[in-house]
């Protein structure tokens, strides 16, 4: 054993004094380095994660704007008297309706609802956007007031009894909203959206227990923006699992398809977890969890440099030596040559684990510079009915080896070419045309779609992430169905892939061994 | 001499590529403290038996025995007793010579800093350790690879053609450092060559390869004794066929090459005192005796059959 460590010693000695190898490095941490200060150049200037809400500037930019293209508005004012039957009783109605173009209805019950808006809220005390709760009730409140103006449109004439019963209906409804926004008062408001929602499954179900949940945790609308955005999307989250778990049907973007256990399993665990986190105080923001998948993801641009040293290093690291004849002086010592084989190979396998470490260190710390330590979140799992953390540096280094199982291939692949080959450029020439091909056939599999031989392809078995770390994706932000669109879908169960991956491997290696340790050295 | 246990045997190698038998059955022992000369013409089977014990080649059959250890059944063992120079030395040509023997130190045991110095003052190196080997000329990286092969005091040190591009002060250091590790340190060293003068000047035994068979294998002396028995010379005289007549009622001589004015006639050195005084007395004019050249090679092509480089 200590043979083989002397040996790569030795290894790593003559890799360090290669100057191809210390460029390739340099590139990579510079990518590395880069990536990160990039993506927060590109977007520090957009307020990606701050919704549009009213305050009280904009509403009183858009009243006058409003008021200017109506010119007068008591033009389109007409009043008259009815009188019509309402059970057993006259009904002696003195009634305003506004005589509109249909071009400005909608401007006419925006300037309605601003002018109500802007004569009786608190804007100092309340501002509309802070939580889920205000602006629900704002967006409601500016809903009746459309539609108040609506039955007011209406000729007078034309006006009966199912007219007053939806005038009554909408003006109680109006009130309801009215008081929440104005008054932040949201149970009778909550009450009024479980009275109107009867639908079971429906979105609007969903809706109405976002907002009884929130209502617990913020009665009064104090939270701030992020807070506000970060329980929502945790609530829309769990109620959508839920649903999904009580259908135990799931619609994938094509076709429902019935749950199976495992994935029954999988959306468990992200409740759980994001049960978890809500209890405990440690959700994620959306940009947080942004930020956190943007480290993930940028990793990718280093990667690329690091793919290359490594096919380089693996695909020179014998033929070289045979090509030059240095081989020689291994080929005399008192090691067997399987040991030479074991270190060479240890010495590769070093450079991925070192490439790795480095890129997610130095891009896990960039992160964390530029948009503080708090941003990056650990990965949450399930165990034994218990929710457990990964930290997030550990989770980022394990994640790339993951994601990056296919360097483990590539690198087996240039060496195995390496030990049968004398030439080192022509070693890591094939196994960069492998490289390339294998991006032709997954561009090939996005427009053939999955047929079963594409799944018995070595890229269709690398794609491991998604099965091994279910719940990087808790619940959907705006980055990640582009992400998932990139990764793909992997087709195989985890166990085949990785008995596919295992075996892949045992091949090459096998052939290379032969070719290394079986060969008569001329 | 003390029967001592032989530092290399080789029993019975045998290498075949394709149809054509590369070593054949070639069996011979190699003794501590000699110089050993494996000696043939090019593609005699050298470098193939070469490659065969310094583990390059796997035999097809037959046993290399390593100052006692089978190279099969303990090949570090074995391996650990060997140092050698196959066709020419290659390093690591970015590295320093110094980096290059540290590493392959490394692999070996006891190999202190003090000794890669001494091999270094050895070669005549120690001044230019510290550069890369890709600046060596080809004389120094011969030297470098004798330092290497040196470096861990090996029992058997094997040299395939070490001479090339060497200097004459350069082979004449190499002769020397060879006969004193074998002299004194005990070393037993087997040298390959296609060059007899330089084995001549070297070796104390000589094997020799033809057609990866082991022909013959004698000591020096004996081979030199065998020259001098009978050497080559060349009688002028103005009537050689007269001498010629004259001469060959003599047992023992053979003449050769008659030409208007000469003849080569094959005699050991006492030999030649008769037939001097045999043309003399028959009244024959000598006009004058010239001693051709050391048979040795005539010997070495006779039992080769030939296809010797010659100089």
């Amino acid at each position: 054993m200590s043979k083989i460590f002397k040996l790569y010693t030795n290894e790593m000695i003559k890799l360090s004094h290669k100057i191809s190898v210390w460029i390739l490095v340099g590139l990579m941490l510079i990518a590395t380095f880069l990536t990160p200060l990039y993506i927060w150049k590109q977007f520090k200037n957009q307020n990606l994660y701050e919704q549009e809400y009213p305050t009280k500037t904009s509403i009183t930019k858009e009243r006058d704007s409003i008021a200017e293209q109506l010119g007068d508005t008591d033009k389109y004012t007409k009043r008259a008297s009815l009188q019509f039957m309402q059970g057993d009783h006259v009904v002696d109605l003195f009634a305003t309706y506004y005589d509109l173009p249909d071009s400005l209805y909608d401007q006419y019950a925006l300037l309605y609802c601003y002018n109500a808006m802007l004569a009786n809220y608190d804007f100092d005390k309340y501002p509309i956007g802070d939580t889920y709760l205000a602006f629900r009730a704002y967006s409601n409140f500016s809903m009746q007031c459309h539609t108040m103006v609506e039955l007011n449109a209406i000729p007078f004439e034309e006006r009966d009894t199912s007219w007053y019963n939806e005038y009554i209906n909408q003006n109680e409804l109006l009130e309801l909203s009215r008081t929440a926004l104005f008054n932040h008062d949201y149970n009778a408001f909550y009450e009024y959206l479980k009275a109107n929602n009867k639908g079971y499954y429906s979105y609007d179900n969903i809706i109405e227990n976002v907002f009884k949940k929130f209502l617990e945790i913020d009665p009064n609308g104090e939270l701030s923006i992020d807070e506000t955005n970060n329980y929502i999307s945790a609530f829309y989250a769990i109620f959508d699992f839920k649903e999904t778990l009580e259908l135990g049907v799931e619609y994938d973007g094509n076709t429902y398809q019935f749950l199976t256990d495992a994935r029954k399993k999988e959306i468990e665990d992200k409740v759980t977890i994001l049960e978890y986190q809500l209890q405990n105080n440690k959700l994620a923001s959306i940009m947080s969890t942004d930020v956190t998948q943007a480290n993930l993801y940028t990793q990718a641009f280093p990667r690329f440099f690091l793919m290359l040293l490594l096919i380089l290093v693996a695909g020179s690291s014998v033929s070289q030596e045979m090509a030059t004849g240095s081989i020689k002086s291994l080929i005399i010592a008192p090691v067997k040559r399987w040991k030479i084989f074991v270190a060479k190979l240890m010495s590769v396998f070093t450079w991925v684990i070192v490439g790795s470490f480095l890129i997610t260190l130095i891009s896990t710390t960039m992160y964390s510079c530029l948009y503080g330590s708090d941003i990056l979140q650990p990965y949450y799992y399930v165990s034994g009915g218990e929710v457990k953390t990964i930290p997030f540096f550990l989770f980022s280094l394990l994640y790339f080896l993951v994601n990056n199982i296919s360097l483990f291939i590539y690198i087996l692949l240039a060496f195995m070419i390496s030990c049968m080959t004398k030439n080192a450029g022509l070693s890591v020439g094939i196994t960069s045309v492998l490289l390339v091909g294998n991006t032709f056939v997954n561009s090939l599999i996005l427009i053939f779609g999955n047929r079963t031989w594409i799944d018995m392809l070595p890229s269709s078995n690398m794609n491991l992430v998604p099965l091994i770390f279910q719940n990087i994706i808790l619940y959907s932000t705006g980055t990640d169905e582009v992400l998932t669109l990139l990764s793909g879908n992997p087709t195989n169960s985890l166990q085949f892939s990785i008995i596919y991956l295992v075996v892949l491997a045992g091949t090459i290696l096998l052939i290379a061994y032969d070719a290394f340790v079986k060969k008569d050295i001329q | 001499m003390e029967k001592q246990q032989p530092a290399l045997q080789i029993i019975d190698a045998t290498k075949t590529f394709g149809k054509k038998t590369a070593v054949d059955h070639v069996s011979f022992d190699l003794h501590p403290g000699e110089v050993f000369g494996f000696l043939g013409p090019n593609g005699a089977g050298k470098t193939t038996l070469i490659k065969m014990v310094m583990g390059f080649i796997r035999p097809d059959a037959g046993t290399i025995i390593i100052n006692g250890f089978n190279r099969k059944t303990h090949y570090e063992e074995a391996m650990e007793s060997i140092g050698g120079i196959v066709e020419n030395p290659e390093m690591y040509s970015n590295l320093s010579a110094r980096l290059n023997l540290q590493m392959y130190a490394r692999l070996h045991k006891n190999v202190t800093n003090e000794r890669i110095d001494e091999v270094l003052r050895l070669v005549g190196l120690q001044d230019r350790a510290n550069e890369a080997v890709k600046k060596y000329s080809l004389g120094m990286k011969q030297r470098i690879g004798l330092a290497q092969a040196l470096l861990h005091r090996p029992k058997v040190l094997i040299l395939d053609e070490p001479t090339n591009g060497l200097d004459p002060a350069g082979i004449h250091q190499l002769r020397d450092i060879l006969k004193q590790t074998a002299h004194e340190e005990g070393t037993a060293v087997m040298v390959s060559s296609h060059l007899l003068s330089e084995m001549q000047l070297m070796c104390d035994r000589i094997g020799i390869i033809s057609h990866g068979k082991l022909l013959q294998i004698c000591s020096i002396d004996d081979l030199t004794k065998q020259a001098e028995q009978s050497s080559i010379y060349r009688i002028k005289t103005s009537n050689p066929e007269a001498a010629q007549k004259i001469l060959s009622q003599k047992e023992g001589l053979k003449i050769s090459n008659l030409t208007s004015n000469t003849l080569d006639v094959e005699i050991d050195e006492t030999g030649i005192n008769e037939c001097v005084r045999m043309m003399v007395a028959s009244g024959s004019d000598i006009l004058g005796v010239q001693k051709l050249e050391s048979s040795l090679e005539e010997a070495f092509l006779e039992i080769t059959g030939g296809g010797i480089n010659v100089e």
